[in-house]
């Protein structure tokens, strides 16, 4: 510590002496003096730096004297100075060299003339341009860096203080204001550097679109100039001149050259054609902003082009005759629908122009669908309907009617299967090309269900091709085979709108695949009820399952019943055997099922009358069933179920052959064969019934006799007894019946042929009238419930509210029509439901309790 | 004293991070073709990391002389050279880091004249770098006016936070003494080698304005300047009690920036 005084004085000396050696005054003064001879050492290492004969200068020399400028308040001068220094430089070295660079061809171009020159030249001219520029601007750029390391201390102390921006800053505004906005020297326009550098790198991205090589380097490294200067001192990130000049005329440019570019695609190629040149150019697009300008821009020109070559013309291009959507579709272009879908995905995230023509293709190939199926089922129409064309019918008639509606049922079936196919045609597309876009599954699914709703009978085929598929389509198919089918059900019955005719038509078909033991596999039938149960609800599939369970509670109850008679003991009298199935009323379709001829007038079941060992049958039966089940009622359905009937027809004496002999047949008749057959039991040889005998001793509703009589009496097959007169009419009262006892068949076990009822197929016209009535009353009972159920709960309604959620209750079901649901509140109103509220300002109705 | 020009988080340059990568590569391959990235806002040049000694690093030499260039005197302690670790003065120093990386005779030579320090608080300002605390050759604290010296060399060579902690250390020390005074032999030289705004100007003019101080006798240790600014300081003062235990120093602070940031922030070619 000692020694502490004695150094500083030492120094302090040494400083002195220093301050003397390098011309300062040691008093701290302040003169211009002092200033000058710093600036001299500064102005002279700028030169040497600007030179780039920096490397023999010593950085801590020149950094002193500018520190002791600052130090001196003389940093606003050494500022200025700097800049007047910048400014000369410009002006004196930079600026001459790159003036020469500018040609007339140059000008030209900028100003919008033509250049008169190959693209090649004006390649060459402009890229000379560009390399001079970006030379500049990199010696700038070098100089500047080391100018500021010098300067340091004038930024962090002085610049600081006065808030004014670096150095190195207002050298880029420099650099901005005297080399890129300098004015050319020999144009006239008043064309600035910016101008022909603009035009120049333009010109030269316009001949690389055209397909030219050019040299991105070099441009990029122009671009990088412009992203590092701004329009102020601010250097606002917003105003860098590559934003505020360059790329607004880029953009413009580009658009122009789209523009063009479009029309001409429009006016000389195809839709595929445009779909990959505009692919193309947003990749290329995409690619010049890595390469040759900056990513600043890429979102920008992407909307260009997008604007330009997709959203201008799309239409146009959609529209356009063997390439258009419409063709795509058709051929499968799943390449094109790929990039359609991918470049209208960028302009329009709802696709509705895609949408629109999809949905519109969809229809219109499902109308087809629609069309020819309905065109090929009249054109080979039967003079009338299946069911009816028997009254003059004969053997060979008979036969073609059956395989037209045989055809008919196929041309169902060929329905669905169209749809289906186009379904998939369209999934596969969705799933290809349209990436699984939920918008446009929501658009197909829609058209779809229009479409097929358009067509009348879709919930009879649909029903119809499930039907067929769980008689026989799914014999021998794997698991997963079958999987397909059910989805395939599941997906149409999806669609259809009028699932209330549709239940009444699966209803009416698993009642015959039941009843007739066509169904394939209980098990698919289950499944297939669960998935309908997933699709439409419990309400909908309640009584299916009840029919499935009547049918596995009739079996128990046929084998409960024939232990029982074996328990008895009572084998002595001829006991027939007896197969049952019990069918709870509420779940079954009678009149589908063939029971509509047995009501009468006022609709109460007429009952036919047994035989006597069939009613002692049915006694013992009721007597085993109502034991453990009181209060029920059976009623015994005729027009239901089949006998097997034994047969004997003796041998005729004098015949030889097979008349010669005795012949034992098995007869299998439907229910109302038998009770026929059975009144000839009593009948001496010979005898014969009129047709009204039979008639009163049966009961069997006309229609329903007369048919059976036909198969018993005019078919071949099981000809057991004989018509008179001998023709192949239907019979009709007056006709005589005896038995047949020259009746010969090579089989021992004959089915009388079944003219209707066991077989699902297409429903005649009357038939279907029939249904479709039958399905307006029962809608019109649903709809009363509804309309009750809301009441009650509103007590009072607007007619428009009312409505509306009278639709939204029932949309699960089907799609009321309004004019029923006027009249049924109309009825309502008669029965004194509801009343009109008198003097509301809108229709109004009120609930009555 | 800061302007939002110097806070390195306030405008932010998208480039600096990159070129300065570039640098540090060198320049092959030149970066023009490299994608630009987009800008990196998530984490701008606040705070580099500090420089280590984990494996071998570039000495480089700096001869520290306490007179002017072209006088050397006899005394040896007048001249003296320091090897340091290139990558810690780089790292505190901007004015070292330009000086040793950029293109004149000292990033040739990889040594440095410097003119006008003392050796010995020299010496302190290469402790810190290493250590970052501020003691003398003995160990102990230095003299305040030594601490007023460091202080300079920091603000010559641009060490913010050397400065900040040299300008505590002074007032701690101010404190300690028990006086409340400081040396009235360092004001000249504060005055000779600050700015009118210097932290450490405004600093002294606080100290100095304060009521309870005795009488002013050496006269030749207060600079006009320096007169003129306590007395204002005095005028603006609104109340008489202030006991001055002890002084809020961040309004003395200099703002503090990663080392030599702002030169890794400036456009750069290859």
């Amino acid at each position: 510590m000692a020694s502490q005084p004695s150094t500083n004085t030492a120094l302090e000396r040494g400083l002195e002496m220093s301050r003397r050696a390098a011309g300062l005054n040691p008093l701290g003064g302040h003169g211009d003096n002092d200033f000058e001879s710093q600036w001299d050492i500064l102005s002279s290492a700028l030169r040497e730096i600007h030179t780039k004969n920096a490397s023999q200068l010593s950085f801590e020399q020149i950094y002193r004297a500018s520190y002791k400028i600052v130090l001196k308040k003389q940093g606003d001068k050494l500022y200025d100075r700097v800049k007047e220094f910048e400014e000369q430089w410009f002006g004196g070295e930079v600026m001459p060299n790159i003036q020469k660079l500018i040609t007339p061809n140059l000008v030209n171009i900028a100003t919008g003339g033509m250049s008169g020159v190959t693209a090649n030249e004006r390649r060459m001219t402009g890229e000379e341009f560009l390399r001079g520029l970006k030379a500049a601007w990199e010696d700038h750029i070098t100089t500047m860096n080391m100018t500021t390391d010098v300067l340091m201390y004038m930024d962090r102390v002085y610049c600081t203080d006065n808030r004014k921006p670096s150095i190195f800053t207002t050298s880029m505004g420099l650099f901005r204001e005297h080399v890129l906005r300098s004015v050319i020297s020999d144009s006239r326009a008043g064309l600035i550097i910016f101008d022909i550098l603009n035009s120049v790198i333009l010109d030269q991205i316009n001949m690389e679109r055209d397909g030219d090589v050019i040299d991105k380097t070099l441009i990029r490294a122009c671009v990088y100039m412009l992203e590092g200067l701004y329009e102020s001192d601010d250097e606002n990130e917003l105003e860098k001149l590559y934003l505020t000049v360059f790329q607004v005329a880029f953009l413009a440019d580009a658009k122009e050259h789209y523009q063009k570019e479009c029309a001409t695609l429009l006016r000389e190629s195809d839709a595929s054609t445009w779909l990959r040149q505009t692919r193309k150019r947003l990749a290329e697009e995409d690619v010049r902003c890595q390469t040759t300008i900056s990513m600043l821009t890429s979102e920008k020109i992407a909307k260009v082009v997008e604007e330009e070559m997709i959203s201008a013309h799309l239409t146009e291009f959609l529209a356009m005759e063997g390439s258009g959507i419409k063709a795509m579709i058709e051929n499968d272009r799943y390449e094109d629908l790929t990039l359609l879908y991918q470049l209208i995905s960028r302009v329009d995230p709802s696709k509705s122009p895609l949408k629109i023509a999809l949905q519109a293709r969809v229809v219109e190939l499902g109308s087809e669908i629609n069309k020819t199926i309905t065109e090929s089922e009249s054109a080979p129409a039967p003079p009338a309907q299946p069911e009816d064309g028997e009254a003059e019918a004969g053997d060979k008639s008979k036969a073609t009617k059956q395989s037209a509606a045989a055809k008919q049922t196929a041309a169902a079936i060929r329905w669905v299967d169209e749809v289906l196919t186009l379904k998939d045609k369209f999934d596969t597309m969705w799933k290809n090309c349209l990436s699984e876009d939920l918008i446009l599954q929501t658009a197909l699914t829609k058209s779809f269900s229009d479409f097929i709703n358009l067509f009348p009978r879709c919930s009879e085929y649909v029903s119809l091709f499930i039907d067929d598929n769980l008689k026989r389509g799914i014999k021998g198919k794997t698991e997963s085979e079958i999987e397909v089918v059910l989805d395939k059900a599941t997906t149409l019955l999806r669609y259809i709108q009028d699932k209330d005719m549709f239940e009444r038509y699966y209803k009416k078909h698993l009642a015959r695949r039941l009843l007739h033991g066509k169904s394939e596999s209980a098990d698919v039938e289950k499944q297939m009820i669960s998935r309908m149960k997933l699709e439409i609800g419990n309400a909908f599939t309640t009584k299916l399952e009840g029919m499935f369970k009547d049918m596995t509670m009739s079996e128990d109850l046929t084998a409960g019943y024939r232990s029982h008679i074996q328990n008895l003991g009572d084998l002595d009298r001829k006991q027939v055997d007896l197969g049952i199935n019990v069918l709870t009323t509420n779940y079954w379709p009678m009149e589908s099922m063939g029971g509509a001829s047995s009501r009468g007038e006022d609709g109460t079941l007429m009952s036919c009358s047994w035989p006597t060992e069939i009613m002692n049958l049915q006694e013992s039966f009721k007597k085993f069933y109502l034991k453990e089940r009181n209060g029920r009622k059976l009623t015994w359905l005729g027009f239901l179920g089949s006998a097997d009937i034994k047969c004997v027809f003796p041998k005729i004496p004098g015949k030889e052959g097979i008349l010669g002999r005795e012949r034992r047949h098995e007869l299998n008749v439907p229910t109302y064969g038998m009770i026929i057959l059975l009144l000839f039991n009593i009948l001496a040889d010979g005898e014969s019934l009129t047709y009204e005998a039979i008639q009163q001793s049966t009961n069997i509703p006309p229609q329903d006799l007369s048919r059976m009589l036909f198969t018993l009496s005019v078919l071949p097959k099981a000809r057991v007894l004989t018509k008179n007169p001998a023709n192949k009419e239907l019979p009709k009262p007056g006709d005589k019946f005896s038995f047949n006892a020259s009746f010969t068949s090579k089989a021992v076990k004959i089915k009388a042929p079944v003219m209707v009822g066991a077989v699902n197929k297409v429903e005649g016209e009357e038939e279907r009238k029939d249904t479709e009535d039958r399905n307006d009353e029962h809608r019109g009972y649903v709809i009363d419930t509804v309309i009750v159920r809301i009441m009650k709960a509103r007590k009072l309604s607007t007619h428009q509210m009312l409505f509306s959620e009278v639709i939204a209750q029932l949309a699960q079901r089907f799609n009321p029509n309004i004019n029923m649901m006027k009249k049924r509140i109309e009825s309502l109103i008669e029965r004194e439901y509801l009343e009109r509220v008198e003097d509301a300002q809108v229709p109004t109705y009120k609930y009555l309790a | 004293m800061s302007s939002s020009d110097d806070i390195p988080t306030s405008t932010f340059r998208p480039f600096a991070s990159r070129w300065a990568g570039a640098r540090i590569s060198g320049s092959a391959g030149g970066p023009f073709l490299t994608p630009i990235q987009a800008p990196d806002v998530g984490s701008p040049v606040t705070k580099r990391k500090r420089p280590n000694l984990v494996g071998p690093q570039t000495i480089v030499k700096v001869n520290v002389h306490a007179c002017g260039d072209g006088f050397i005197d006899g005394d040896d302690t007048h001249h003296q050279s320091f090897p340091i670790h290139k990558n810690h003065i780089c790292h505190y120093s901007p004015f070292f880091d330009a000086a040793f990386n950029g293109n004149f005779a000292e990033g040739e030579s990889q040594e440095v004249d410097l003119y006008e320090v003392k050796p010995e608080i020299f010496g302190i300002f290469v402790n810190w770098l290493y250590t970052q605390e501020i003691v003398s050759g003995d160990g102990e604290a230095p003299s305040v006016r030594s601490l007023v010296y460091l202080w300079l060399l920091a603000d010559r060579i641009l060490v913010s936070s050397l400065q900040n902690q040299a300008i505590d250390l002074i007032e701690r020390t101010r404190q300690q003494k028990g006086n409340d005074r400081l040396p009235s032999e360092i004001f000249p030289i504060i005055y000779d080698n600050t700015n009118a705004n210097s932290g450490l100007r405004l600093y002294v003019v606080r100290v100095c304005s304060a009521p309870y101080l005795a009488q002013i006798k050496n006269s030749k240790n207060y600079p006009p300047q320096f007169l003129l600014d306590i007395v204002n300081a005095i005028r603006d003062r609104s109340t008489g009690k202030d006991r001055l235990a002890s002084v809020l120093m961040t309004p003395y602070h200099v703002p503090e920036e990663g080392g030599g940031g702002d030169r890794a922030k400036r456009l750069k070619t290859q």
